[in-house]
């Protein structure tokens, strides 16, 4: 269910913007409208949805119209022309009024720079946006300690927010546009000021946060990492255009153009591309079916050094290699005898750079076993593969 | 040639008309803020000095440091000491309504300016003027619309005081981020709520600060004021600048250096953080404990014994303003007028300005009466523009005169004679105030003896500080004298000989009454049509203020020894009760 859809929307900056949307509509391009009117086009046409209970990543470098995006959904910057839908009613359309009650109810925003109120307590800070509802202090003051302590900040109630690190003031930020309880949060380069370290928890946490109170969150960021981190969608802008819009996975692997594919040049792939995009089917044998020639001779067939051990159900019980099922042949020794049941098994979801590691530890001796979250057998991965893997998408680093 | 652009004629033109059109304007205006100074003048004066002084000292000591507030302590009483406690507590009143004013136009302007670009750009050209302008101009539109006193005193200061609370006020809220303007919108705060809860908060040690700067200018504005007869310490300044009274000098000055520092630090105070200020105040446990409701207190008992004040006092009804220009001949015959005013029950009040004023306040109608206007020649340039509009009484004194003057060892004796010999007079002729009628025909007569010496300008009080140091060293001087006046009793003087009678004939005084006064104080005007004496009468009262008796005393004194003049003067006049 789409909880926003926007329409064309279109901001021009300057003294003439009518004539600005002629000449957009004629299809000029945004130097010549520059020249020719002095408008600047802020944002350009833009169409896209926003769907309920998801975090919409909103990228691009400074300049790209990302922030003024997210201005004009709750209209602190004025739209020129456009629709902007939510729950199918038209933002654009209401009175002034109507817009306060839509940022009161509706949107909290949490800024960049915190923005918090230099003059009020940390709890006051979060009651602000009740007071200005005309909530009762009682009434506000609950609801407000009930959001700080999801963000963990209760103790620092009665503290002035200048008392406290970047970290702790971003969550304040954050509980205080928790505390309306509104169905979106507009998040304007919010991790952006703080340390690498910080803001990684951070965005965790929002993660966190996210599948606990199901909010839609709209994330605007500069930085693909974070946007890659967190975002369900990524939409990159550039020059006020939307260049494209999908997952993270399909903007880096299926850029849509020159400029997009430029913008994630130098991302390191391997934290992005999962276990499932290069495992590929494995041979396996069933225990208590299957005894040590049908394995060799699976061997010998597809020319593979080792083959998975499954139960009956499916369930992954280890590999054989070769090498044990010829000892198990001299010997006359049973699976079980020869099964190495300490090899590598991950989930289809793991990044191929944390299964690199992995396979590292375990010196590449065999190859790891994909299995779903049930333990039943999806896929093997070769070290061979996953080098290859590595010599296709990792990242030109500097 | 381009003529020259009648400016000073349009302005003119302009003061009259609103003069003429927005008259209930004014006064409605007047009839607001003479009842407030007089409201904080009667707050500070309803009780003994010493109680009142108590009570500020007690409030100075919760809002300060406990050193701030020993200090305003032994200023106060320094200041009572001295005996410039009712003048500072008619200077504070003034201080205190103009900055009310003041902050009740200027905050609000300030947040136009501050929340609109369009405001800023209109507001900023004005404020520039308003500041630069010399505070001297506003007194002259200020006495037109609201007459002399106290009124055009204050408006004169809020003029000249309220730019900074505006300034201040605008560069508070612009300086207030952006950020955190856009996050209370983002909220979905009103615009109201935008200002109350973020921007002024944010702001308010900005407009404070803009707020101390008011107090102060208006506090500097008060001895300026005092020129078109606004009363407290100013008038007192002013005195001992025009009579060069040093001692005098200091102490009023000294009284409004005070009144500043106090001032100063407890707006200053105010605006720092009040949990510090709070803090510090438990530190004394007597505060601590009166905290609650020694405030309250104080405030409701000075409030109920101000307005017990009000019911019994009733409103000065029929009080006689007589007017005089600044000159001590002129103290003298008002002073001594006064007095006999009020030997007969008439309640008098004596306002000191400069001869302009003088002759547009009896003309307006904003003073009653007065006895100094010298004709047909030095006052003729007023008395003929005002003549129309009051009414003239005759002769009060007879036979002054006005010439050029040197001491007896001078060894020449004719005006024509200067020429040849300005050398020893440094080509100096001292004069007195510059827009006196003597100070025109002096420079007349520079012109028609071809003297090419120099007039210097100054004051009465100056030319005779000038004269006595002249006369310890028996230096040559010549300065602009008159008679009557008490250096001729003082000193050997003579006048120059005037052959060519560029200083006129001599004149006589007048008395000049307002229209109407006739009809509203008949016995009043009986008394001073009556009034008369001679140079020589004068010349006693003056010599007796030269000698440091004030122009009451001298005025007494002169009535114990004279009273069969002073009879001939009330005679038929119905004792006023």
């Amino acid at each position: 269910m789409d909880k926003l859809e926007i329409r064309n929307l279109t901001k021009v900056f300057g003294r003439s913007p009518k004539r600005a949307l002629k000449l957009l509509d004629e299809g000029k391009e945004k130097e010549e409208i520059l020249q020719e009117t002095g408008c600047t086009i802020g944002v350009n046409r833009a169409t896209f949805e926003i769907y309920n209970g998801e975090i919409f990543v909103i990228m691009g470098l400074s300049g790209s119209g990302k922030s003024t995006v997210v201005r004009l959904l709750n209209r602190l910057i004025e739209p020129t022309s456009g629709s902007i839908l939510l729950d199918s009613k038209d933002i654009m359309k209401m009175s002034a009024e109507e817009v306060r009650e839509v940022r009161r109810k509706k949107m909290g925003m949490v800024f960049q720079k915190f923005a918090l109120f230099p003059h009020r307590t940390v709890l006051e800070n979060v009651e602000f946006g009740l007071e200005i509802q005309g909530v009762m202090k009682a009434d506000r003051q609950k609801k407000a300690m009930k959001s700080l302590e999801l963000v963990g900040l209760s103790s620092y109630a009665d503290q002035k927010p200048d008392q406290l690190s970047g970290g702790m003031q971003q969550r304040v930020g954050l509980a205080r546009a928790l505390a309306n309880d509104p169905d979106i949060l507009l998040m304007d380069e919010a991790f952006s000021a703080l340390d690498p370290l910080i803001r990684k928890e951070m965005q965790d946490e929002l993660v966190d946060l996210q599948q606990r109170m199901k909010k839609t969150i709209i994330f605007i960021t500069h930085d693909l990492d974070e946007a890659i981190h967190i975002g369900d969608r990524i939409m990159l802008m550039r020059d006020g255009t939307i260049q494209q819009i999908g997952t993270p996975e399909e903007i880096l692997t299926h850029p849509a153009n020159e400029y997009v594919k430029r913008f994630v040049k130098n991302v390191d792939l391997t934290h992005v591309i999962t276990v499932e995009s290069i495992m590929k089917p494995a041979e396996s044998i069933m225990m208590g079916k299957d005894g040590p020639r049908v394995a060799l001779k699976k061997m010998k067939e597809k020319a593979i050094p080792t083959v998975v051990v499954t139960d009956r159900n499916r369930m992954v019980k280890g590999i054989v290699t070769a090498e044990g099922l010829k000892q198990a042949l001299e010997k006359n020794l049973s699976l079980e005898d020869i099964l190495v049941a300490d090899c590598v098994t991950v989930s289809k979801e793991t990044p191929i750079s944390d299964l690199l590691v992995l396979m590292a530890e375990s010196e590449f001796l065999y190859p790891s076993i994909v299995t779903n979250e049930a333990g039943k057998l999806k896929g093997v991965i070769g070290r061979g593969a996953l080098f290859s893997a590595f010599a296709g998408y990792g990242g030109e680093k500097e | 040639m381009i003529p020259k652009i009648p400016l000073a004629e349009w302005i003119e033109w302009l003061v009259s008309w609103l003069q003429d059109h927005f008259d209930p304007v004014f006064q409605l205006i007047k009839n607001m803020i003479e009842p407030t100074v007089t409201f904080f003048t009667r707050i500070l004066s309803v009780l003994p000095p010493l109680a009142t002084i108590g009570i500020l000292i007690f409030f100075i000591l919760w809002i300060t440091r406990i050193w701030t507030a020993i200090l305003s302590l032994a200023g106060l009483l320094l200041i009572w000491n001295l005996g410039y406690w009712d003048e500072s507590t008619q200077t504070l009143s003034l201080v205190l309504t103009s900055t009310l004013i003041a902050v009740i136009i200027g905050i609000p302007l300030g947040i136009w300016s501050g929340r609109n670009d369009r405001a800023q750009a209109f507001l900023k050209p004005i404020l520039d003027f308003m500041q630069t302008m010399p505070a001297f101009v506003y007194l002259i539109p200020a006495v037109f619309f609201f007459s002399l006193g106290t009124v055009p005193g204050v408006i004169a200061s809020v003029i000249f005081a309220m730019p900074p609370t505006i300034r201040f006020t605008s560069l508070g809220l612009r300086q207030v981020s952006v950020d955190l303007k856009e996050a209370a919108e983002a909220f979905g705060a009103t615009s109201w709520q935008k200002l109350i809860k973020v921007e002024i908060p944010l702001a308010q040690q900005t407009i404070l600060a803009g707020v101390n700067q008011t107090i102060m200018l208006s506090l500097s504005m008060v001895v300026t004021a005092s020129m078109i007869g606004a009363e407290g310490i100013g008038a007192v300044v002013l005195e001992s600048i025009t009579r060069l009274k040093v001692g005098i000098g200091f102490e009023s000055g000294l009284a409004i250096v005070i009144i500043a520092i106090i001032l100063d630090r407890l707006t200053q105070n105010l605006n720092q953080n009040r949990e510090d200020t709070w803090n510090r105040q438990r530190q004394i446990p007597f505060l601590a404990k009166t905290r609650k409701w020694a405030a309250p207190v104080a405030i409701l008992t000075v409030l109920a014994l101000t307005f017990t004040s009000y019911a019994q006092s009733g409103v000065k009804r029929n009080e006689i303003k007589l007017i005089y220009v600044n000159w001590v001949s002129e103290e003298a015959s008002t002073y001594t007028l006064k007095n006999i005013l009020e030997k007969e029950g008439f309640q008098v009040k004596v306002i000191r300005v400069d001869a302009g004023p003088m002759y547009d306040a009896i003309a307006t109608g904003n003073a009653d009466a007065m006895v100094a206007a010298w004709l047909p020649t030095t006052g003729a340039q007023y008395y003929d523009r005002y003549k129309k509009d009051l009414e003239n009484l005759g002769v009060n004194l007879e036979k002054t005169r006005i010439g050029l003057v040197v001491p007896k060892y001078v060894n020449i004796n004719s005006i024509g004679e200067l020429a040849s010999q300005k050398e020893q007079f440094d080509q100096k002729i001292i004069g007195i105030d510059p827009g006196s009628g003597t100070m025109l025909l002096a420079k007349e007569t520079i012109k028609q003896y071809n003297l090419g010496m120099k007039l210097l300008e100054g004051s009465d009080a100056a030319m005779v500080a000038e004269l006595d140091r002249a006369y310890k060293k028996k230096k040559p001087i010549v300065i602009t004298g008159w008679t009557p006046h008490w250096m001729f009793l003082k000193y050997d003087l003579k006048y120059l000989d005037d052959p060519k009678k560029t200083f006129g004939e001599p004149e006589n005084i007048y008395t000049l009454v307002r229209k109407g006064f006739k009809e509203d104080q008949p016995e009043a005007f009986k008394l001073i049509d009556q009034f008369f004496w001679t140079a020589r009468d004068m010349e006693e009262v003056m010599l007796d203020v030269a000698n440091g008796m004030s122009p009451d005393q001298a005025a007494k004194k002169w009535i114990e020894k004279h009273p069969s003049q002073v009879a001939e003067i009330t005679t038929g006049v119905r004792k006023n009760k």
